[in-house]
């Protein structure tokens, strides 16, 4: 028995981010304004002193909002516009997490770019016997590069760091795949 | 893995951006196009006198009261509720149970997720390659599903991680005799960083 169909729902909806914190974030901006107008509503409505202003004179306000200073307006309304955009980009994009999916026969597995990076340094530095602080590994969405310090006067085997570090990925089964590069820093580090 | 409405989400993110991207390019545009200035101020001041005259009109009788902020009142006040609805919304789906059968002549098998949560947390507590793992059970399309978080050891390769955790997981299917769909997430982490490479492998 397996779960072919829940488990590509549950990996697409790990693999993204929900926008949750924007989400709310949004959401408390939108419900602080609402209680501040009703507020000034309701305090205009018994007589009473407004809080900031009263509902009248916000109107006003806005009204004439054009003898505002042009420039001001100007770099508040870009200001504004800018904010605007980068959220409606949120709202579109994918906005991918760094991780990569993996199905197994019995499970769903997804995984953190950083564990992946981490995993593939080790190698490298067991394949070409650097010290592992000596190896330095990222994982992007497509690609893997991994990059080795040499001590001062030792060569690196960079061949065999650099099989052995796509070896495990061709293993690992990952998605979406990654294809590695391994490179050697051209200065070494006296005693690393 | 929760059951967060992330459509809803975009959806409000979008809705925020719209209002704030037209209210930018209008005020932009006010300060540098000459015509929309005239024609936001005669509309404007027009506005504000229908607005006047409107609530003038529609004096609640014997009272200053206008029917207009009543209304707006209660347009505040649904925009607040469904705000406050869409946030409560965040983050459902926890599930009770990872088996609930169909009652037949024998009766009805129930099985808590705390069972099994804890079954599995006890299996991977001792395990070298795995600093720290959470389990929890979330309902997806009706079906319980068991979520396992598992911090690797830096340097463990994720393959690894999904070995030790599945051994578990079959442990587990031979205890419950049915097979609970099971995502696994390897996050490193601060404490993936920190914590020492285990040198036995």
């Amino acid at each position: 028995m397996t779960y072919d169909a829940p488990y590509k729902r549950l990996l697409r909806r790990e693999s993204h981010s929900p926008r949750s914190t924007l989400a709310i974030v949004l959401a408390i901006v939108g419900i602080v304004a609402c209680l501040y107008a009703a507020t000034e509503i309701v305090l205009h409505l018994l007589g009473v002193a407004p809080l900031l202003a009263a509902p009248a004179d916000i109107a006003a306000a806005i009204a004439s909002i054009s003898s505002v200073e042009t420039w001001l307006l100007v770099v508040a309304g870009a200001v504004v516009a800018l904010i605007g955009l980068w959220l409606v980009i949120v709202a579109i994009a994918p906005g991918r997490r760094a991780r990569h999916r993996l199905v197994t026969e019995r499970s769903a597995v997804v995984v953190d770019d950083e564990v992946i990076a981490s995993a593939l340094a080790r190698t490298a530095s067991r394949a070409a016997l650097v010290s592992p602080d000596g190896v330095r590994a990222s994982v992007s969405r497509r690609s893997a590069v991994v990059t080795m310090t040499p001590r001062s006067g030792q060569p690196i085997d960079r061949a065999a760091a650099a099989e052995a570090v796509q070896r495990e990925l061709d293993e690992s089964g990952l998605a979406p795949t990654l294809r590695s590069r391994t490179t050697i820093e051209k200065r070494g580090v006296v005693g690393a | 893995m929760n059951s967060t409405n992330r459509g809803a989400n975009r959806l409000v993110i979008l809705l925020f951006g719209l209002l704030a991207l037209a209210l930018g390019a209008g005020a932009i545009a006010l300060g540098l196009v000459a015509g929309a200035r005239d024609a936001f101020d005669t509309g404007a001041s027009s506005a504000i006198g229908t607005l006047g005259s409107f609530s003038a009109e529609t004096g609640v009788a014997a009272t200053s009261l206008s029917v207009l902020w009543i209304v707006a009142l209660a347009a505040l006040a649904v925009v607040v509720v469904l705000l406050v609805v869409f946030i409560q919304r965040q983050g459902r789906g926890h599930h009770g149970r990872v088996l609930e059968s169909e009652p037949d002549a024998d009766g009805r098998t129930l099985i808590d997720s705390g069972f099994a949560e804890s079954a599995l947390s006890e299996a991977l507590a001792d395990s070298p390659e795995i600093v720290s793992s959470h389990v929890s059970t979330y309902r997806v399309k009706k079906t319980p599903v068991l979520k396992i978080s598992a911090t690797a050891r830096r340097g463990v390769s994720p393959a690894v991680v999904v070995e030790v955790v599945e051994r578990a997981v079959r442990a587990l299917d031979e205890l419950l005799g049915i097979r609970v769909p099971v995502l696994i997430q390897i996050s490193g982490g601060l404490s993936t960083r920190v914590a020492k490479a285990s040198r036995l492998q």
